[in-house]
């Protein structure tokens, strides 16, 4: 057995018996403190933001004012009463989250986080989710984020310090077998990453735990042909910029409708609005293997110019962004780190048809001023993206800013965490 | 000005040098070569001169081949970057991907400097030891190149079995199934015999071989001395993936080789040329890649295209005289840094460094294309 499982085993015990006091807590007591929490992370001017500004940023090589700037927009809303609105939504009567109660929903004695990725708002949920439902958490936190978990049990220990013990922090290798086997017995096990991490986890999964993966995805835009080009592209541009495009909401292409001119004036006005949030949002720290990513789609781009395909390149000299104008709705690759392609569309379920293939991988859509274009398609255009596999369809500019309640899958958050609730296993 | 050369002039030059021993690297050899080259497919494909005269640089004003302008991989996926009638063309190579991915083709209106550079290649980096015709058993784990026509890799190990293989070689992997059996039956027979074996695959058919090996608890796989392993390709689109310090570790382990008999190979559909470890032919040579003398390796700066000084990392431009059919300069999306003291001559790969994925949750939606959902 390595230290690390050692310690597993450890915090699993201390867990348990944490646990038992916690599950004793009256719901609303837990609900209460929880509240209290979430208000306190939402406050931008608060410790949590500060601290993690200032942390994620030598962590995650994310600009501190990109880090600022999406936690104050993801945080605004996810406060106490978003909570009490989720609670209402997926429990009804917040009583029912008692042990004692007959509740459809009950907890875990042990629920256990292997974390990924590097933008907080996702592990803020995962970790305060079972809370909520009166399960102690294990975490192993993501290897470019050490800091939100920390700063989480941080700050719940000034509301609730039986809460904060209900939180433990276990950091191992993602190669030590041991480590990941002593994980793995958790009773639930919640884990975020690639479909291929997801899948080598599940496959060590004892056979009847609960698993719960959260696996990658993407979000596109679609603005139709009569949007005002530099008013949407403002708004697009923020999509893009914040999280430096890694998160799941970050908008990861754009399908614009209309001819060429149009779809052109819809990409340079993208350019220059991500041209001019640089000097607000700077992007952050890349390793030379994105470089050497967004260099070679720069230069395929040349070369597809070059050979007379209706590409156009829109970049500065440095890699700070880039919008390559496509002349179909093809997909082709995307490099991320604010690399943003513009695929020309005739109609909006053109681009509703393209992208179909990514439909399990889909996350949000923006949508603007297709209601305006497609008069007879618009009333169930969004219903049909929804069926396409977006959880989520909102105008440009909100998509770094989901409802506290929001799940990739669409579904409900409490169901798949609790041994009386469905099972999730999506990857 | 350059002085213009037939292509079949050029075939013949660079043939001439690849089949001479011991390898001569010579950068005025070169360099007229490369020039000479460039002014031919700058004339014969008309693709490439586009892109060169968008880029400014045409024959004449290149006084280097250090200069001659380099077309992404990418580019073989959009247009046939080729400077011969489409009606002699005798093979294509595709690079792997799935109906949805664009697949990238190199067009060849002939093998004979494929295979001329391949097997002074072989010869010297994985079969130096075999002199005078000799031959040894290689077991394959590809699929042959009648089951995979369009694959590169299938056409160069089916190439390896002809000049060096004995009459036990063949492939151990069929309609894309290892056939495990075969493969171990091979092992036992070079252990009784106590003949050394090659195996030559791809790194992920090695890992689930591997896998196939532990699952069923086969023990006493060791090899005979003189055994050696040559693996190539990467992970993309596999569910699993292995690092190759940790690839090779475990190969060597499993059958008993130091680690000087498990090789690497780096090639590319792109490419007429393939670059392998050398430490079979050089006792004791530092790690990397020698180059052979009709290729060059350039490592860039991503940002500015500088070439990069020693000991840092850059992305690989490779300079491939084997290419004569299509384009020579050939811009990677790797990266590779030069191994120290061997500037040009050496290099090692350091792959495709992670990206959006290690930091975010979005997910690089070429990963999903290719992982087939």
């Amino acid at each position: 057995m390595s230290a690390q499982a050692a310690d597993i085993r450890a915090a699993q015990l201390r867990l348990q018996e944490a646990g038992q006091e916690l599950r004793r807590l009256p719901a609303a007591e837990r609900i209460a403190a929880l509240q209290q929490l979430l208000d306190a992370l939402a406050d931008p001017l608060g410790a949590f933001q500060s601290a993690c500004t200032e942390q994620l940023a030598s962590h995650a090589g994310f600009h501190p004012e990109t880090i600022r700037a999406g936690l104050r927009l993801a945080l605004e809303d996810w406060n106490g009463s978003a909570l009490a609105a989720l609670i209402e939504n997926e429990v009804g009567d917040p009583a029912n989250l008692d042990s004692r109660a007959a509740s459809p929903l009950s907890a875990f004695p042990l629920t256990g986080c292997i974390l990924a990725g590097s933008i907080p708002m996702p592990t803020l949920q995962a970790l305060l989710l079972p809370l909520l439902l009166g399960s102690p958490v294990l975490v192993k936190p993501a290897g470019r984020d050490r800091v939100t978990p920390k700063l989480f049990a941080r700050s719940l220990a000034k509301f609730h310090p039986l809460l904060a013990r209900c939180i433990e922090i276990c950091d191992f290798a993602s190669d030590d077998a041991p480590a990941i086997d002593a994980f793995v017995q958790l009773p639930c096990l919640v884990a975020s990453g690639s479909d291929a991490t997801l899948e080598r986890i599940r496959e060590r999964t004892p056979s009847g735990q609960r698993f719960v993966g959260h696996g990658h995805r993407l979000s596109l835009a679609i603005v139709g042909a009569d949007v005002e080009a530099e008013d949407w592209a403002e708004r697009a541009a923020r999509d893009v910029a914040l999280w430096d495009q890694l998160g799941c909401l970050s908008t990861a292409a754009v399908y614009a409708v209309g001819d060429r001119s149009r779809v052109e004036a819809v990409a340079r006005a993208l350019a220059e609005a991500l041209r001019s949030l640089e000097a607000r949002w700077p992007r952050g720290r890349i390793g030379a293997g994105v470089e050497a990513a967004i260099r070679d789609a720069r230069d395929e781009a040349r070369f597809r110019a070059a050979a007379g395909q209706e590409v156009a390149l829109m970049a500065p000299d440095d890699d700070a962004f880039t919008v390559v104008l496509e002349p179909a709705s093809d997909w082709r690759s995307t490099p991320l780190h604010r690399f943003v392609r513009v695929y020309r569309v005739a109609t909006p379920d053109e681009a509703r048809v393209a992208l179909l293939p990514l439909g399990s991988h889909l996350a949000a859509v923006s949508v603007d001023g297709v209601a305006i274009d497609t008069a007879g398609d618009s009333p169930d255009f969004e219903a049909k993206l929804r069926a396409a596999g977006a959880s989520r369809v909102v105008a440009a500019g909100g998509m770094q800013a989901p409802p506290f309640g929001w799940h990739p899958d669409g579904g409900p958050l409490l169901a798949g965490l609790s041994p009386r609730g469905l099972r999730s296993t999506r990857a | 000005m350059t002085q213009k050369t037939s292509r079949a002039a050029l075939d013949s030059e660079i043939l001439e040098w690849m089949r001479e021993t011991p390898w001569q690297h010579d950068e005025t050899r070169f360099d007229s070569l490369a020039l000479r080259l460039f002014a031919h497919q700058f004339e014969a494909c008309v693709p490439y001169a586009r892109y060169c005269r968008s880029q400014g640089s045409v024959p004449g004003e290149v006084a280097s081949w250090r200069d001659i302008p380099t077309v992404p991989t990418g580019a073989f996926k959009e247009v046939r970057l080729a400077g011969f009638d489409p009606a002699s063309t005798c093979k294509i190579f595709r690079t792997s991907g799935t109906s949805i991915a664009r697949r990238g083709e190199l067009h060849l209106d002939t093998l004979a400097l494929y295979e001329t550079s391949l097997e002074a290649s072989l010869r010297r980096f994985v079969f130096p030891d075999l002199e005078g015709g000799e031959r040894m058993t290689i077991r394959v784990l590809a699929p042959s190149a009648q089951e995979a026509p369009d694959s590169s890799l299938s056409h160069m190990f089916d190439r390896a079995l002809e000049i060096f293989g004995d009459e036990s070689s063949g492939h151990d992997l069929e309609d894309t199934k290892l056939c495990v059996e075969n493969f171990l039956a091979a092992v036992l027979r070079s252990r009784h015999a106590n003949r050394p074996l090659a195996i030559c695959g791809t790194a992920f058919a090695f890992v689930h071989l591997l896998d196939e090996i532990e699952e069923r608890g086969s023990a006493g796989l060791e090899l005979p001395t003189g055994s050696r392993v040559l693996e190539t390709g990467g992970f993309k689109g596999r569910s699993r993936s292995v690092s190759r310090p940790d690839l090779h570790a475990m190969i060597g382990e499993r059958f008993g080789l130091p680690g000087s008999h498990v090789l690497n190979q780096y090639g590319m559909t792109e490419l007429g040329s393939q670059f392998y470890d050398g430490p079979l032919q050089e006792e004791g040579a530092p790690p990397g890649k020698p180059t052979p003398p009709w290729t060059r390796v350039r490592l860039i700066d991503p940002g500015s295209g500088d070439d990069v000084g020693p000991d840092r990392t850059g992305m690989i431009v490779i300079h491939d005289l084997a290419n004569t059919g299509s384009v020579a300069a050939i811009q990677t999306a790797d990266l590779g840094r030069f191994t120290a003291g061997s500037v040009d001559e050496r290099f090692e790969i350091l792959g495709r460094e992670p990206g959006a994925e290690e930091r975010g949750c979005s997910i690089a939606a070429d990963s999903m294309l290719e992982t087939g959902t």
